[in-house]
């Protein structure tokens, strides 16, 4: 062992010196991009592989932007609730959902195959070029397209192919409620839907939704406020006899 | 009356009924929640029922609103969903509202179906029965609600003496069937779902649980999100959604998981590393007599270490293409006793030519190992549809089997079914009749070769589309004179397109219903809307018949005391006319029907609890014992401390044990080729199976919009490979060819899932698209279940013309 060292580093030694005059002596011209002949004679620098990408997904982020036409963000968060707005996410979002609390479709093309990486934008939301890629309104689960489908990926479809069946659904679903009602004017509205798998206000509330803001959008803590649905939250009924009232002898 | 009287009498008398049945749950409103008070102000109500689909037996809360259904929820308090559902679950209200939906009586005329009356119906099928009692057969379904099919069982075997009923879950569990009772002498798993949060490690036998089974399937991966560590491992034909998940892919040629199976229980023995205690304790051995079936006899485990002698690592990887490392991987998770291993499967190991022996090898490696009877360490065998287990196989509707897991070629069994029904000796009828694809082929038979069988009643299923080689086994029939298909359905499927009698149904929340799923969990819901137009359901149609039966005279239609062997009497003993639809909900049939079936199922320690108690539960899992007056369920079968029929100091202890010894078998069953394997005419492996957009023949899914949309066409998977050898691009159309037919289908690559090399994948829900045209008729000899996984087929490109594609 102690002799095969310093034949191990004269070795090394060698190598690296090969290696160092076989670099210096590359002429310089070949580290760019040879000009080719095209079809017309005349010579054209190749596009670099930098470019070619760009170019693959600028197509790919119009397509994908086109789809989500109906996602683009407010422009500005401190306005007040604007009625247009607000007809158009409710109508937005009857487009993507069979009834109020139906999972949404996904507008856009998805990976059919692997594990989706859905939480890359969706796990905070995000806004790109003035389009919003929502916060997920329920806790993590693996599994995501086991609730939410996308008809923008899919199989090839055969063109000419006909339906063999009635294409027509008689289906008429619960429409999103417009506002939960207060005890009193003033007081603060409850939630009007259910709040499990909507656990996150802001995915719909939040600063990055559109014509769901609420009035007050620095607020953080909104169930301080507002109460859920016991009901519509399918919390178990208990067991217990209601509370005694106050008894007041003599009365 | 007419007709609206009618519409309007049976909708107040559903009313009343369901409101009466349902007592003391009624109140499910809070009426100090303001929100609920605009949701019931807008009219909504909520109730359960379990999800129309698949095996899994989620729950879903159904939202009606003037008569009809209007939102789904997942149902918080069901223990197998806990408020999630899939794609389907959360669209299965969608089901009922298709613009073809059958609302009257038709009867084929010529080229055309014209209505006729529900009376004139009922009178045409008796008089078909009446014309050869013989010749009638029943196929029924594992979406038979546990009423409909036990309804149909008596009146097939005790009402006509008439054996010829069988369902179409012969065509998907039967061999689980064969693969249990030959294992532990009675039917369906001794596990359940709890396993799924107490494995460490889940085999995936040739499944693909994330499309099928999503529910399942994200109870073991949402662990991973809360931080828990579980071992995914895909033992499969093809890369699925489930293998973009899995920790290893383990990727075998068709047909050679029987030899995989052999590898990991050779290894255990050659490396001595198998469970000597639990062998020596609670495993028998067992072969096949001469050559395939049910019972076998004793061998020993000499002659058991003899014959898996051969399936050395390396040998396996020959057969199987498996490398020898990863069986040892194998073997060895199954060495370590701190493992816990459970294994699923579903259609891969059922259909298949030794689908018997596929389960019982499953079977085996846990036993071999002791990984059996601990929470999350055993085998635990899927079923696809909704009461497979709770009808198919518990109330028995097959063409061998009474209810209660009894068998018609038992005297006993026949007695005491005779005693149940009340009928006079004799009247059961001893000898098994027509299972699935023997009687589809006798009906596709002239009677003049030997096909006896001239009349089908088709319940609940679909088998134009769904039988394997349907040009053989379906198409002929069509153009036999003398033969007569009855179909009772909700949409125009293929079969009932084909049908001369056609007989609209109500579906799920249109009727009362009961089914079970695959962990014997028995689920109960009420009707919540009424069916559109003269859509009845199917429990009543059979009683109807049976009714028509008995007034013309019908001895079978009589029980001993000459009363009619589907008699309901009221509180005050007074019968209810249930035959006539106007009284069917002026009783809760469904309970009459479900105590009296109830009965049978303690004979086998298959008890079932009465009907309230799941009125009040999200189903319960049989046995369900009475034990200090409380329904107690049982979740792992013949454990100790967890059965209440396992005798204390067992620890564990198969008490249907077929050697008398309270011992379960492990079978020697070696590897056998395919019966069609691909060869230089037919290059490719045909695989065929389902996704997760749609549900079986898709005549439900394919009327739901956000589904249809999302899996709008059937296509066959092709490797990039193979693509590019044979110059096919994705969306390319393609011609399928077999033995048996051809079909042209668009081409997917690295679409949904990806095959490899000389493998091909279609989805069967398309009818545009019958891909059961091409597949093999061979079956299991024992279990009679067709492969449906394999045969030989090729692929001819078809010359791309401008505009082929879109």
């Amino acid at each position: 062992m102690r002799r095969a060292a310093p034949v191990l580093l004269a070795g090394v030694a060698v190598v690296a010196a090969i290696g160092f005059f076989t670099g210096t002596a590359r002429p310089a011209e070949l580290r760019g991009y040879l000009p080719v002949a095209d079809d017309d004679g005349a010579l054209r620098t190749a596009p670099t592989q930098r470019d070619m990408e760009a170019a693959r997904y600028a197509e790919r982020r119009a397509g994908q932007l086109a789809a989500l036409e109906g996602m683009a963000a407010i422009e500005n968060a401190d306005a007040p609730r604007d009625p247009a707005a607000y007809a158009a996410t409710i109508a937005q979002r009857q487009g993507t959902r069979a009834y109020d609390g139906a999972p949404p479709t996904v507008p856009h093309a998805v990976d059919q195959h692997g594990a989706p990486a859905c939480l890359a934008c969706h796990a905070e939301g995000l806004t790109v070029d003035g389009r919003v890629a929502p916060m997920m309104s329920h806790a993590r689960f693996e599994s995501c397209l086991q609730c939410h489908t996308t008809s923008s990926s899919g199989p090839p479809r055969t063109a000419g192919l006909a339906p063999s069946m009635s294409e027509v659904s008689s289906f008429v679903g619960l429409r999103d409620p417009e506002h939960g009602t207060r005890a009193w004017p003033g007081a603060p509205p409850t939630m009007p839907h259910r709040s499990f798998m909507r656990e996150q206000c802001q995915s719909c509330h939040g600063a990055r939704a559109r014509g769901l803001l609420p009035g007050h959008p620095w607020r953080e803590s909104c169930s301080q406020c507002h109460a859920p649905s016991g009901t519509l939250d399918q919390q178990p009924r208990g067991t217990l006899a209601p509370l005694q009232g106050l008894r007041v002898e003599g009365r | 009356m007419d007709r609206r009287d009618f519409l309007k009498a049976s909708a107040l008398s559903a009313a009343a009924a369901s409101v009466l049945a349902r007592g003391a749950s009624a109140d499910d409103t809070d009426p100090l929640d303001p929100a609920v008070r605009e949701q019931v102000g807008s009219g909504v109500t909520w109730d359960k029922a379990p999800c129309r689909f698949c095996g899994t037996g989620c729950h879903v809360q159904v939202g009606v609103r003037n008569d009809r259904v209007v939102a789904i929820a997942g149902d918080r308090q069901a223990p197998v969903n806990r408020g999630l559902l899939c794609v389907k679950g959360y669209h299965v209200g969608l089901a009922l509202y298709g613009g073809d939906r059958l609302t009257r009586p038709m009867l084929k005329r010529g080229d055309t179906h014209v209505p006729i009356s529900w009376d004139e119906a009922l009178g045409i099928i008796a008089d078909r029965i009446e014309g050869n009692p013989a010749g009638f057969a029943f196929y029924g379904s594992g979406q038979w609600t546990i009423p409909e099919g036990y309804a149909a069982q008596k009146f097939m075997k005790g009402g006509l003496s008439n054996n010829h009923i069988d369902p179409n879950a012969r065509l998907c569990m039967a061999s689980a069937v064969t693969g249990f009772i030959s294992t532990y002498g009675v039917d369906e798993p001794a596990s359940c779902f709890d396993d799924l949060e107490a494995a460490k490690v889940v085999l995936i036998w040739g499944n693909n649980p994330a499309e099928m089974h999503p529910i399942l399937f994200s109870r073991m991966v949402d662990r991973r999100g809360r931080g828990e560590a579980l071992r995914l491992i895909d033992i499969g034909t093809r890369r699925t959604r489930t293998t973009g998940f899995a920790d290893d892919y383990l990727e075998f040629r068709p047909q050679s998981d029987l030899a995989i199976l052999n590898g990991i229980l050779h290894l255990l023995i050659a490396e001595d590393t198998y469970d000597h205690d639990f062998v020596e304790r609670h495993v028998a051995f067992r072969r096949e007599e001469s050559g395939p079936d049910l019972m076998g006899i004793a061998t020993d485990f000499d002659t058991f270490r003899a014959s898996v002698a051969e399936y050395t690592p390396e040998r396996v990887q020959e057969i199987s293409g498996v490398p020898a490392a990863k069986i040892r991987m194998l073997a060895r998770l199954f060495a370590d006793r701190e493992q816990r291993i459970t294994s699923l499967w579903c259609m891969g190991p059922n259909q298949h030519t030794r689908g018997t022996g596929v389960n019982r090898l499953l079977h085996a490696i846990h036993l071999l190992s002791g990984h059996w009877g601990r929470p999350g360490d055993g085998p635990q065998s899927l079923t696809g549809q909704p009461s497979a287990c709770g009808t198919a196989r518990e109330v028995g509707t097959l063409s061998h089997a009474l209810p209660g897991g009894l068998v018609v070629a038992n005297p006993a069994h026949r007695e005491h079914a005779e005693e149940i029904w009340n009928l006079p000796a004799g009247r059961v009828n001893g000898t098994p009749g027509a299972h699935t694809v023997e009687m589809w082929r006798r009906f596709s038979t002239p009677a003049s070769d030997g096909g006896d069988i001239d009349t089908i009643w088709v319940q609940v299923t679909n088998p134009a589309h769904s039988l394997p080689n349907v040009d053989k086994l379906f198409t002929p029939s069509r153009g036999i004179p003398g033969k007569f298909l009855i179909v009772s359905d909700v949409y125009p499927t293929a079969t009932a397109r084909a049908a001369d009698l056609i007989l609209p149904s109500a579906m799920w929340v249109e009727k009362n219903g009961m089914v079970g799923n695959s962990e014997r969990r028995t689920q109960q819901w009420f009707k919540m809307v009424n069916p559109p137009g003269e859509a009845r359901d199917d429990a009543w149609q059979t009683i109807a018949v049976a009714r028509k039966l008995f007034d013309r005279g019908h001895q079978g239609m009589r029980d001993k005391d000459a009363n009619f062997i589907f008699r309901v009497n009221d509180a005050a003993g007074a019968e209810v006319p249930i035959w006539d639809y106007r009284h069917y909900y002026d009783v809760n049939v469904d309970e009459h029907l479900f105590e009296e079936y109830r009965r049978f199922t303690r004979y086998k320690h298959k008890d079932l609890a009465p009907y309230a108690e799941y009125v009040r539960a999200r189903g319960l899992r049989w046995p369900v014992v009475e034990q200090e007056g409380v329904w107690t369920e049982t979740r792992y079968r013949f454990v100790e401390g967890e059965d209440s029929y396992v005798e204390a100091g067992t620890g564990v202890q198969f008490y249907h044990s077929t050697s008398n010894d309270g011992r379960a078998q492990v079978w020697i069953q070696p590897y056998v080729a395919a019966p069609e394997e691909p060869d230089a005419e037919y290059p490719f492996w045909l695989c065929t199976g389902r996704v997760l957009e749609h549900w079986h023949t898709g005549s439900m899914t394919m009327r739901v919009p956000q589904l249809r949309r999302a899996m709008p066409e059937a296509y066959v998977e092709l490797n990039a490979t193979d693509a590019r050898r044979l110059g096919v691009e994705n969306g390319d159309l393609v011609r399928l060819e077999t033995r048996r037919g051809s079909m042209d289908i668009a081409a997917w690559i690295d679409g949904r899932g990806r095959p490899p090399e000389g493998s091909l994948f279609v989805p069967f829900f398309d009818e545009r698209r019958m891909v059961n045209q091409l597949t093999l008729d061979a079956h299991c000899p024992i279990s009679k279940q067709p492969d449906y996984k394999k045969c030989a087929a090729r692929v001819v490109c078809i010359p791309r013309q401008a505009g082929s594609r879109e």
